[in-house]
């Protein structure tokens, strides 16, 4: 679209009043988006393709960090509970183990102290013998 | 159905209010995190979103809230840190780097606006609002809507006219 000069120059001032309707300023746009706008308007070139420029730059991409961050989480999350069973489950093992261990020992020290006095039982009845001798030659004397 | 809805009349918004959130907090990431809020609190209100006339003017409110607080919990927390002037050093850096280039010397401009003026120009100039949907946006009247647009537009004029002058645009 060609605009003649003393047109842009009008339009320039309302711009600058804040009295352009769209249109117009869209029009001002495409007259400045070629090579072929008046240099003396050159500052105004700059603005209007400093606009066309910012009105197509795309935000960048968001969903994934949020994905990512509420993914994180839940790892977060399950691994903390990994640890805590496996510090609970631990914990019972190692309490079980020492508990058989002192079963083990209570009934080690316990056979020890059956098998000694059975020892010394066993000792007892063979002296227990002599006393049946003695009480058979008792009877054979004294009738 | 609601979901359909959803699809199909915000997520085309996002762009959109991506645009404006970085008009109005001068930062991508920040941008990027309020983009994010918006349009999680519209899916939350997909069910009402129906009954609204112009989706694309709430959104748009929404996301100027939501900019406007960010950028007060920041002022508060700035006011907090005054001793560590490192953001200050980074920005006037990044706007620097950024002028380089002949046409973000444009967005550095607008973005040394008042809050307002830089959001009036961005939904009329860029977005290309009605006044009336920007008067309903920013809790505005009209007048104060053309007098913010013009301020807007002959402070940026004034500064790029001056620059090139300077032969650097």
């Amino acid at each position: 679209m060609e605009l003649d000069k003393t047109y842009v120059e009008k339009l320039l001032k309302l711009y600058e009043e804040g009295e352009t309707t769209l249109e117009q300023e869209r029009a001002l746009k495409s007259y400045f988006s070629n090579e072929n706008y008046d240099s003396d308007f050159e500052a105004y070139a700059l603005l209007f393709q400093f606009f066309e420029k910012e009105s197509t730059s795309q935000s960048p991409p968001l969903k994934t960090k949020e994905k990512k961050t509420t993914h994180q989480f839940w790892i977060n999350i399950a691994a903390s509970i990994c640890i805590v069973l496996g510090g609970v489950w631990f914990y019972n093992f190692y309490e079980n183990q020492q508990e058989l261990e002192e079963a083990r020992l209570a009934f080690e020290t316990t056979q020890n102290a059956l098998n000694y006095l059975s020892i010394n039982m066993n000792e007892g009845l063979e002296k227990l013998e002599y006393v049946e001798v003695f009480s058979q030659q008792k009877n054979k004397l004294i009738k | 159905m609601t979901s359909e809805f959803y699809a199909q009349h915000v997520i085309p918004l996002q762009d959109k209010i991506f645009r404006f959130s970085r008009r109005l907090l001068s930062s991508e990431d920040a941008a990027k995190d309020a983009t994010q809020e918006v349009l999680l609190k519209l899916w939350r209100l997909r069910k009402k979103l129906a009954g609204i006339k112009n989706i694309e003017a709430y959104a748009m409110t929404m996301t100027k809230n939501m900019c406007y607080d960010v950028l007060k919990s920041k002022h508060s927390k700035t006011l907090e840190l005054v001793h560590s002037n490192y953001s200050v050093q980074s920005s006037s850096l990044s706007s620097e780097i950024e002028a380089r280039d002949e046409v973000s010397l444009v967005a550095k401009f607008i973005n040394e606006l008042p809050e307002q003026q830089r959001a009036v120009i961005q939904l009329r100039d860029v977005e290309q609002f009605t006044n009336k949907e920007i008067e309903e946006i920013m809790d505005m009247n009209s007048t104060s809507v053309r007098v913010a647009l013009s301020r807007a537009r002959k402070k940026i004029m004034s500064e790029l006219k001056k620059t090139s002058a300077h032969g650097i645009g």
